[in-house]
């Protein structure tokens, strides 16, 4: 099920991490300092779980159907005004909702959502998820700043990347291809402004993309400069991987 | 108002077992002495003082007179004798904050979304909170950790191992810490229901669909022994920490024996 959709690139990436000694260490001290039970203890003490009957935890379930996980993640809210659902945790997964995105959202767009984080914890997510915020809370405790930098580079360069894999179960998920392209601009624009767009092959952000991408010497300069600093997805970027995959899938004979 | 021991009469009672358990033995030690005294003598209120001059501006009854009508409310209900400062500052999050010492007093900021999203009684319940800090002197404690963080800043190498050494020292204390400030909420804002609904509201639980039974029945496990540097990164890391925890607290304090000895006529 993961091959169908995972990108390439957070593949990629994912093994590039993993192979590396630093990252070792960081799963190591996971397991002797049981962090995992501490994350778990401090979410279950700090954020209300959903109860089973609300729709979040009804499409989280779906879901985790739908992607072939073993077991239910524990399920949180958490009052914020950014509309991203987050994994964390290591082994034990932990979704966490956004309030906004409960209030705000229609069903479709949380249903979709929802069912993407379930599909974001089949490709373990989580687990760099939780490995990243470690490396970036005690990378003091690390001797050689070179070597920090340069794993956090390819921690920044997977999430942009991961990002692309829960874009593609968004879509494989909803069948709907543009409230996937849609739930790409959701929350990063005001609804207000968003309502006015359309979502098809040449939709109202198309020409944006265009725009971006016929600079594309300064692009990948600029994403090798900003990988260095940060991980936050460039929304033209993930709206053309999205497109792609959807041309390819229409190739392959379409959703099904 | 001046952290004496005395400043409430409810002082004494607010202080949850958990916390005099920790406490004591974080206190016993002669270093913290010294290093409470020390920051005594740096003014810290002062300090903040003149900061929230520059990016917040003071609650008087003209400039902000809701929250300082319930401000008073508060301190009366705690029969508070002095009031300290209070500010507000711009800030998303539906919390407050208070800086200060024992020996040149304290004043509280409070966040700019509280008086947009918060009703009167939630404001006592975070006033009264924040006051409970004050009491319970644990603003000495917030002080000295963020003071030896500072200090700590300048070991070259050292620094994050020494800070993960003294974050941990604190680390179950500081939980223990909020179970005793929400005890004075629920006497400031008279009412189990203004604290638990501000705890909902500051952890994002406060919508259709989930009941104050849901987050009572919630299964919590005991706080680890030692939770350590990683946990107190977490806990600083979430806007509202402990909410579920502190809701099941309280609520079982106020539907304890002792509660109801204190307070036979429900304030």
């Amino acid at each position: 099920m993961q091959g169908d959709f995972r990108h390439p690139t957070d593949q990629a990436l994912t093994d590039k991490i993993y192979g590396s000694p630093l990252v070792q260490k960081g799963i190591n001290k996971i397991f002797e300092e049981h962090l995992d039970q501490i994350n778990e203890y401090t979410y279950s003490a700090s954020y209300a779980r959903l109860p089973k009957d609300h729709p979040a935890s009804k499409y989280l379930e779906e879901g985790a159907r739908r992607f072939g996980l073993d077991n239910m993640p524990l399920l949180y809210c958490c009052r914020s005004y950014l509309y991203d659902v987050t994994c964390s945790g290591y082994q034990t997964p932990l979704v966490v909702v956004p309030d906004v995105l409960i209030k705000n959202a229609d069903e479709a767009l949380l249903r979709g959502r929802m069912m993407a984080i379930a599909a974001s914890i089949r490709m373990e997510h989580h687990k760099l998820n939780f490995l990243l915020w470690l490396l970036e809370n005690f990378q003091g405790l690390i001797p050689i700043p070179f070597a920090t930098q340069a794993i956090k580079t390819l921690f920044y360069e997977w999430m942009r990347a991961q990002q692309y894999s829960v874009d593609r179960a968004f879509l494989l998920a909803t069948g709907d291809y543009p409230l996937a392209l849609k739930n790409i601009l959701y929350g990063e624009l005001p609804n207000g402004v968003l309502s006015h767009f359309t979502f098809s092959e040449e939709g109202t952000f198309d020409k944006q993309v265009k725009d971006f991408y016929s600079h594309q010497n300064a692009v990948d300069l600029a994403s090798s400069v900003y990988s260095v600093l940060q991980c936050e997805s460039w929304l033209p970027q993930r709206y053309q991987e999205l497109k792609r995959f959807h041309r390819s899938i229409i190739k392959k004979g379409g959703l099904m | 108002m001046t952290s004496k021991k005395n400043g409430s009469p409810y002082t004494p009672i607010l202080i949850h077992p958990l916390e005099q358990e920790n406490k004591l033995s974080i206190q016993k030690t002669g270093a913290y002495d010294a290093l409470a005294k020390l920051l005594g003598s740096i003014r810290l209120k002062a300090v903040t003082k003149s900061h929230m001059t520059l990016t917040g501006y003071p609650v008087t009854a003209k400039t902000e007179t809701r929250l300082y009508t319930v401000y008073r409310q508060v301190l009366r209900r705690l029969q508070c004798e002095q009031e300290c400062d209070l500010f507000v500052d711009f800030g998303y999050e539906l919390t407050a904050k208070s800086f200060g010492s024992a020996k040149d007093g304290h004043l509280i900021v409070v966040n700019s979304a509280c008086l947009e999203e918060l009703n009167d009684q939630q404001l006592a319940a975070l006033l009264g909170h924040e006051i409970g800090h004050i009491l319970a002197d644990h603003i000495q404690n917030r002080e000295l950790l963020d003071s030896l963080d500072l200090l700590v800043n300048g070991i070259p190498f050292a620094s994050d191992i020494v800070k993960k050494m003294i974050w941990s020292y604190f680390s179950r204390w500081i939980i223990f810490s909020e179970y005793t400030a929400d005890r004075a909420a629920r006497i400031a804002s008279g009412s189990l229901d203004a604290v638990v609904s501000l705890l909902r509201r500051q952890a994002g639980a406060n919508f259709d669909g989930l009941s104050n039974q849901d987050l009572l029945k919630q299964s919590v496990p005991p706080v680890p022994e030692t939770p350590g540097i990683f946990f107190v990164l977490l806990s600083q890391s979430l806007p509202a920490f402990g909410a579920v925890s502190r809701i099941q607290e309280l609520t079982a304090w106020v539907r304890s024996e002792e509660f109801r000895r204190q307070f036979p006529v429900s304030q």
